[in-house]
């Protein structure tokens, strides 16, 4: 008998919400939250895009991580610990303290054997090893430096301009004990498996800015398949750091949006006037899938079921699509095809829809190409700006909320848009049984879900 | 480590710090007398306590400095000695 993949609870934390419920009630009224770049961030260079979506301030501390915690981690971890806490507390799941000094627990009812991890992230750790290595690169210098720029025989220029460099020569006063531990990819991933006792495959899953979806998809599988039984799965990104590094490796790629007066519309997917995404600090999201049986069994609450997934990857370049889409189609289909579904059943589609001005009217043509004009259509990112590794999960939990309440939320500044397709401009309810969230990523990877109302 | 901190408190914080990291009711680390490595069952609960005291006095306990130190008196001979040496971090 085939087993079936219910999603029974989400964690979210992301630039509009540090819940679940806040973001979707954002996500409701249009909310997006831009702002300036940090002002640091100009001593070290001459920015092209000027904007980004910062998270809000998160007080860890109560949402379950010790101060010790805090100290040990990345901040791509916490933000993937205080979203699977809060997935796993919506799917009706309680925790006992299983190990007080490490503050994990037991998921109660599940055996750990049956239970997975799966996570995605773009960079994991990155923050973590900036500071460690800006540590080991600059202490000394900024040390002898300074000393300089105490000497009683400079000039009021120079000790002024000394001291300017010495000031913007940002470090943490030491390279981290645990920084291999926070750096790697896998600790995102890691760190859940640990936090919940789970001895499942934990696996971390890197494509860029289709880690979600990806790790998501492989989560799918494994449920189905009865590798396990349940799977905190979904993406996590932390783009923050002291100098604007992370902003500005994408600012020099010239993928991010550029200014716009007011600012809070330059972020356009699918508009003819688009110029790039809107760069986010980042942020989590997290699903609970369960065996569907065993998710009705213990009177579960359920969102919506997955039952298809694809993954096609293009070959053609590590940066741009292939303009034709031939892979992005075929990954459709095969998300589809194992849905047991057509094109036609599809009523609503979440699209990757950074704002890129490459991205949009390729992805818009291929979705007409394989949809027609029926679907209704949205972009999250036209919302929260580009989480990279946590985009894909975020919106397959926009797509699992959409089915469950019927009200897609709007394509944000969408004015002129780039296709006849059926873009959300404006809110409205809709029966939506079935819908289709797809991601693509710099390397070439392409991945979708299709996730269906459980009693459709 | 940050400056005219005397015997007293320095000892009351790394026993506050110590109770935190070891989950250890307070009033069970006697910081005269007790060894870090008996209560710290491993050698990474160990680079927890020096990551939290580092943080604790802001300061760094060199890598060359760990060898030696063994109990919680240590510590504190170590964060005095820094306090008043003025540490490279």
């Amino acid at each position: 008998m085939t087993r079936r993949v219910a999603v029974t609870g989400t964690g979210v934390i992301c630039s509009i919400g540090s819940t679940t419920a806040e973001f979707w009630a954002g996500c409701q009224r249009g909310t997006s939250n831009v702002a300036p770049i940090p002002e640091r961030w100009l001593d070290y260079a001459d920015y092209k895009s000027r904007i980004w979506s910062p998270l809000p301030d998160i007080d860890y501390a109560d949402r379950d991580l010790s101060r010790i915690e805090q100290l040990q981690l990345d901040p791509v971890s916490m933000l993937a610990l205080c979203a699977s806490q809060e997935a796993l507390l919506n799917a009706g799941l309680s925790l006992t303290i299983k190990d007080k000094r490490a503050n994990s627990y037991t998921i109660d009812g599940i055996d750990p054997e049956r239970a997975g991890v799966f996570m995605g992230t773009g960079l994991g750790g990155s923050q973590s090893f900036l500071d460690s290595h800006c540590h080991l690169v600059l202490a000394r210098s900024r040390e002898k430096l300074g000393a300089v720029a105490d000497r009683d025989d400079l000039e009021p220029d120079a000790r002024k301009t000394i001291s300017d460099i010495v000031g913007r020569m940002i470090h943490p006063p030491r390279v981290h004990r645990f920084v291999v531990s926070m750096t790697m990819p896998n600790a995102v991933a890691a760190m859940l498996g640990l936090k919940y006792t789970i001895n499942g495959p934990v696996v971390a899953n890197c494509g860029a800015c289709a880690s979600g979806t990806v790790a998501i998809g492989n989560a799918f599988r494994e449920v189905k398949s009865g590798t396990v039984d349940v799977a905190l799965t979904g993406g996590a990104e932390s783009f923050y750091d002291p100098y604007g590094y992370h902003f500005r490796c994408f600012d020099v790629a010239g993928t991010l949006v550029q200014n716009w007066d007011p600012p809070g519309q330059a972020n356009r997917p699918f508009d003819q006037a688009r110029s790039g995404f809107l760069f986010s600090q980042g942020g989590a999201g997290v699903i609970v899938l369960e065996e569907l049986q065993r998710a009705l069994d213990r009177g579960a609450p359920i969102l919506a079921e997955i039952v298809g997934y694809g993954e096609t990857f293009d070959a053609h370049s590590i940066m741009s699509l292939d303009p034709k889409g031939v892979q992005i189609e075929r990954m459709i289909r095969a998300a589809i095809s194992e849905a047991g579904l057509d094109p036609g059943d599809i009523q609503y589609i979440n699209a990757h829809g950074t704002g890129t001005r490459n991205n949009d009217p390729i992805e818009a043509e291929v979705l007409k190409r394989v949809f027609g004009t029926a679907p209704l259509v949205n972009s999250t990112k036209s919302l929260l700006g580009h989480t990279i590794g946590a985009s894909g999960a975020l919106e397959a939990i926009v797509t699992a909320l959409t089915i469950n309440t019927g009200t897609p939320h709007v394509c944000r500044n969408l004015d002129v848009p780039v296709s006849d397709i059926n873009f959300v401009r404006s809110p409205r309810p809709a029966d939506i049984a079935v819908g289709f969230t797809e991601s693509f990523a710099f390397g070439g990877h392409n991945a979708g879900l299709v996730l269906r109302r459980v009693d459709a | 480590m940050n400056g005219a901190l005397n015997r007293e408190e320095i000892e009351r914080r790394v026993v506050s710090v110590a109770c935190e990291v070891l989950v250890l009711p307070e009033g069970t680390v006697n910081v005269k007398v007790d060894s870090i490595k008996e209560l710290a069952e491993d050698s990474l609960d160990q680079m927890r306590l020096y990551m939290a005291l580092e943080d604790e006095f802001g300061g760094t306990i060199q890598e060359e400095q760990l060898e030696s130190i063994e109990t919680f008196k240590d510590v504190v001979d170590y964060i005095v000695s820094m306090d008043q040496n003025s540490p490279v971090t």
